[in-house]
């Protein structure tokens, strides 16, 4: 609902395709000397059915852009929009509405809750919202991500993998806006890993779905179709159509910029 | 190892806080009761050895009567004035003073409103005269010197307004006498909660003895050096028998084993509060202990793969365990001197003062508040202290928070064993109710056995029945509820044990809500089929009515017949028993006959009527021979002429015992009208009724009762004994409240993921409030559902049992259960609130930015 945006024809237009924005989104943490900015003035737009990367060393910010940019972390400067909402002026309330409802989420662990089976843990967002699931839709999903014969399974009856698509399906049930994926693959060994991100690229040409994926790893991020790299909380480099090794090779620059070491983001 | 134990109490002493206050809540409890008890009895002790006179002298009797019944059967044992001055004369004899002293007297004042203790204490009249001992002094105004003339004890002249100067008049069963105010006395040592009227000697000789030259009592003081035993030999010797002549020592030393098997009731019952309490709160231990033990187990892992051994894991454990115990204890011993102060102000309110001495604390209270509150701590701790040690070390380090989930299968099976064990047990005693001892056994060992199977098989039960209560949540709450239901039952074992100390507190309310409506009902029931008088008149206090009541009452038109019951005071076999004597002419109108054997008519050739739980226990047939020891020293032996139903309540230790009036009075020739039943003529109960209250107006301490209030008064009794009960129950309540609040804030710790994946997700913090709610909820219903459902089995058994004291009717209080069900919803929400709010403000990054 911003006024700046919606007073230009181009805004109109690139509302229509950006499917998240950020404009001089930071974080600060502390204040005097023991202040450390985690992220700076980060400017950046997510296209509509685009499958992003954002990578970076340890401390670089990425995980604080996602949490901030999803509406899982409050930022401390700038704005974040999802689609022409401003997320950064949102109460909780309205935030965990727009959370539920037009994002889903893949993290790197604990993405189920342990009490519920697979197929209550797909439905789990919609069923707290008060949904009624689009049962073909759901299906669809299932079938893709092959969780079909696990549905009735907790999640301690299935292996890290299996989890990890339960969480997929569970981010895809809702046909959310957009997909936030932090570091997915990370519990993962190599094979499952390149199942789950076979699934995060199917789900993008199959599905029309907008991926934004945090990963520290340049074969995950090379399955993406646009890299961004951040260093010391800013944006300081970015590849289109990447493959692994380029993806390694701008890393490998990264980590030895002079001053890489900054930053307090776990 | 130590200093590991130490840092992971530090670390997690917001945890502990809940659990060392449910072990401070105990301890307090205990030592509180053990402080009051020793201060009271501490305070009588004094009391009686300030205020007892070196020697004292009285008519000897066969057997001291219980208190309330001092009065009941006429006027007290007196000895002649002329024994004064047969013992003043020996040697070594500074003074000896004549006393009188009775209980069996009403003050009113002007408006006919009584002056004196509330409590159903008695009002003392008694001579005052100047001694080296005395037990009160004149603290306001002067003694009393002619007749007309009264001082007034301190505290009653306070409660009632009476100044120095007013008028009251003095209600005896001989008569009303009018008298003025002219001084205020002080005890001088404690008031033990009694009213004290005091008159000149010869004014109290006439006026509360009938007669001007007898005493109840002489007092002896011994001259300075002379021993009080020799005093004692030399009176006794001069006096011969017939006497009894006591010591100081031997005055207090009777008074306080008086007061303390009184008070031995009063600590018993408390004790066994604080041992609910004490189980209660181990609970709340035991699931605090497993669940900081199921987070830590990573960590024991640790240790463990770093060469500690089992041993080393257990006391690890158990050494956190011995610092809670050990600071829950010392807060707990500062909140027993704290609620035995408390105690001891509000039963100064009573009227009992108890402010002469410092409460009192025996070596022996810190040593039991220790014991119990370590002890018990390390009990409990020791269970998830040993599941800790048995997890294999990469077990450990593998699963995160999850701790070993053995099988339910030898739970079950034991858990059924003692359920077995305890239904035969109550089966047993309902069957034998006829002997109230093995019955009472039988009981015993079925409460204990049901309460320990409903606790093996808690987490089977948490699984079953919370599962089963939560099956509403879903179709009401969506996938909250679902969600809450499956939270319920994740760990069964921990919401058994949460559940449990709840269900504790509630078997207790159930049983003794069953108790209190089936004794309710039965009393009714009895009024209803006995009471065939129109009006049951007597003065309260166990006192009888005055002389001139009953002709009064006779005199008036339309009274049908006035039915006399009069008393006597009797042991048989070391025990009181209630003997009674009745006009035989009437009694079948003014009380419809109960007899299982014999008739109203035998009893006027002599014999007796006995009870029936008497006549069982004792094997008691008719015309078996009873032999009863009266205070005088005569014995009688009469035969057994009916047998009755056992009165409601069971009466004294050595039964219920009727004769007739003329039988009495061969015993007892001074006994004097306590109950009077009165019939009317057809037609004439409302006009009665009037005349009644009319020529009564003048007596204000003889009630007229009608049936409906017959009944209000009996039942009333009831009430105010289940409401104290009541109270009490309540601690243990509370502390489960705070353990189902502990459990409920340890899950939300050991869930911070899941609520953070929840938030992340999209629930709202309203959603997961009503989340933990829900969870709580169900914890606490399912607490009351176990602890009503035993509850009323033990209160079922239990009136069975008490047939014989004449519950005869059972009633289930629905009412009441169900109360207490809807009171458990409200218990689980309180419980939720505050972990419920924790959780909502848990932060969503915790969840998703923890690995």
């Amino acid at each position: 609902m911003s006024t700046a945006i919606a007073a230009t024809p181009t805004g109109e237009r690139q509302r229509a395709e950006v499917a998240a924005r950020a404009v001089g989104l930071g974080k600060v943490y502390g204040s005097g000397q023991t202040r450390v900015t985690a992220l700076g003035a980060v400017d950046v737009e997510f296209a509509r059915g685009g499958f992003a990367a954002i990578m970076g060393p340890s401390g670089s910010g990425k995980s604080t852009l996602m949490h901030c940019m999803a509406g899982l972390d409050t930022a401390t400067g700038g704005q974040a929009f999802i689609g022409a909402t401003e997320i950064t002026a949102l109460n909780d309330k309205a935030l965990t509405r727009l959370r539920r409802d037009r994002i889903g989420f893949i993290f790197q662990a604990f993405n189920l809750l342990p009490t519920l089976t697979a197929l209550e843990n797909v439905t789990l967002p919609g069923d707290i919202a008060g949904r009624r699931p689009d049962r073909a839709w759901l299906d669809q999903v299932i079938d893709t991500v092959g969780l079909r014969d696990r549905l009735a399974h907790r999640p301690s009856e299935l292996s890290g993998g299996q989890q990890q698509r339960v969480a997929c399906a569970r981010a895809l049930a809702g046909r959310p806006e957009l997909i936030f994926a932090d570091e997915p693959t990370g519990n993962l060994d190599s094979r499952a890993g390149a199942e789950m991100l076979a699934f995060l690229r199917r789900s993008v040409d199959e599905l029309a779905q907008t991926i934004v994926m945090v990963t520290h790893d340049p074969a995950a991020a090379a399955h993406a179709d646009r890299v961004l790299f951040l260093a010391d909380g800013a944006i300081v480099d970015e590849l289109t159509d990447p493959t692994a090794d380029a993806v390694r090779e701008r890393m490998k620059n990264l980590e030895h910029r002079p001053g890489a070491s900054a930053g307090a983001e776990a | 190892m130590l200093k590991a134990s130490l840092r992971s109490f530090l670390a997690h002493k917001g945890r502990l806080a809940l659990s060392g206050l449910a072990v401070a809540l105990s301890v307090a409890f205990v030592a509180g009761t053990l402080i009051l008890s020793d201060t009271i009895d501490a305070t009588f002790t004094a009391l009686f050895t300030s205020t007892a006179a070196d020697v004292t002298i009285t008519p000897r009797q066969a057997f001291t009567p219980e208190v309330e019944d001092a009065g009941l059967a006429g006027p007290p044992a007196t000895l002649p004035a002329a024994t004064v001055a047969r013992v003043s004369g020996l040697p070594g004899i500074a003074a000896a003073h004549g006393q009188v002293s009775v209980q069996n007297l009403t003050v009113v004042d002007a408006h006919d409103l009584p002056v004196g203790p509330t409590s159903g204490a008695p009002t003392l009249g008694q001579n005052f005269y100047p001694s080296t001992h005395p037990a009160f002094r004149i603290a306001e105004g002067r003694a009393p010197a002619a007749a007309g003339e009264i001082a007034l004890d301190q505290t009653s002249a306070a409660h009632a307004g009476v100044q120095v100067g007013d008028p009251l008049r003095v209600l005896t069963p001989t008569g009303s006498t009018p008298e003025r105010v002219v001084g205020v006395a002080a005890f001088t040592a404690a008031n033990p909660g009694v009213g004290l009227v005091l008159f000149d000697t010869p004014t109290a000789q006439t006026v509360l003895l009938g007669k001007p030259d007898v005493f109840t009592a002489i007092t002896l003081d011994a001259q300075p050096g002379v021993d009080d035993a020799a005093v004692a030999r030399q009176a006794a010797i001069a006096l011969g028998n017939g006497f009894a002549v006591s010591t100081k020592a031997d005055q207090a030393a009777s008074s306080a084993a008086q007061i303390s098997s009184f008070l031995d009731v009063i600590t018993y019952a408390l004790l066994g509060f604080a041992a609910v309490a004490v189980l209660v709160g181990m609970f709340l231990i035991l699931n605090t202990f497993s669940m900081l033990v199921a987070a830590r187990t990573r960590e024991l892992g640790l240790l463990r793969a770093l060469g500690a051994d089992r041993a080393q894991v257990v006391r690890s454990v158990l050494a956190e365990a011995l610092l809670l115990g050990i600071g829950g204890s010392v807060v707990g011993l500062a909140g027993g001197v704290g609620l035995a102060a408390l105690i001891t102000t509000l039963i100064g309110q009573a009227g009992v003062d108890l402010s002469a001495t410092s409460l009192v604390i025996s070596p022996l209270t810190p040593v039991a508040a220790f014991v119990v509150g370590i002890g018990v701590t390390l009990a409990a701790a020791w269970f998830p202290a040993r599941r800790a040690a048995r997890v294999a070390p990469m077990q450990a380090l593998r699963e995160a928070a999850t701790g070993p989930s053995p099988s339910l299968r030898r739970r079950a099976i034991g858990g059924l064993a003692l359920a077995a064990v305890g239904a035969a047990a109550l089966i047993s005693a309902a069957a034998w109710h006829d002997t109230l001892t093995t019955a009472a056994a039988a009981l015993g060992v079925g409460i204990v056995a049901t309460l320990l199977a409903a606790v093996v098989l808690g987490p089977i039960l948490a699984r079953t029945v919370v599962g089963g209560l939560g099956a509403v949540f879903p179709p009401m709450f969506g996938a909250i509820g679902h969600l809450s239901r499956r939270n319920a039952v994740r760990n069964p074992r921990r919401t058994g044990a949460t559940a449990g100390a709840l269900m504790i507190g509630l078997a207790m309310v159930g049983a003794a809500s069953v108790l209190a409506a089936s004794l309710d009902t039965s009393i009714t029931a009895e009024v209803a089929s006995t009471f065939g008088s129109d009006y049951v008149i007597s003065a309260g206090g166990g006192q009888p009515v005055p002389a001139d009541t009953t002709a009064q009452i006779r005199a008036l038109p339309g009274v049908a017949t006035v039915t006399r019951q009069r008393y006597a005071l009797a042991h048989r076999d070391g025990f009181q028993v209630s003997l009674s004597g009745i006009d035989t002419a009437t009694i079948d109108q003014a009380v419809t006959p109960q007899y299982l054997a014999g008739s109203t008519a035998d009893l006027t050739r002599g014999g007796l009527m006995v009870d029936q739980s008497s006549a069982a226990a004792d094997g008691l047939r008719l015309g078996s021979p009873v032999t009863l020891t009266f205070l005088d020293g005569t014995t009688a032996t009469l035969p057994v002429a009916a047998i009755s139903k056992t009165p409601v309540g069971g009466g004294k230790d050595g039964g219920t015992f009727q004769v007739s009036l003329d039988t009495l009075a061969r015993y007892q020739p001074a006994a004097s009208d306590v109950t009077l039943y009165v019939t009317t003529a057809p037609g004439a109960a409302a006009a009665v009724g009037q005349e009644l209250h009319n020529a009564l107006a003048g007596a204000p301490q003889i009630h007229v009762q009608d049936k409906s209030a017959y009944r209000a008064q009996t039942t009333g009794q009831v009430t105010l004994v289940l409401n104290l009960l009541y109270g009490l129950l309540a601690l243990a309540i509370v502390i489960a409240v705070l353990g189902v609040i502990n459990t409920l804030s340890l899950s939300v710790i050991e869930r911070t993921r899941e609520i953070g994946l929840l938030r992340a997700i999209g629930t709202t913090r309203r959603q997961i409030r009503r989340l933990i709610r829900l969870e709580s909820v169900l914890i606490a219903v399912h607490g009351a559902l176990l602890g009503l459902g035993l509850g009323l089995v033990w209160g079922i058994t239990g009136r069975k049992v008490l047939t014989g004291y004449g519950i005869t009717t059972l009633t289930i209080p629905w009412a009441t259960i169900l109360t207490v069900l809807a009171g458990s919803v409200l218990i689980g929400l309180a419980a939720s609130l505050l972990p419920a709010y924790r959780a909502s403000r848990m932060n969503t990054l915790d969840a998703v930015a923890a690995t």
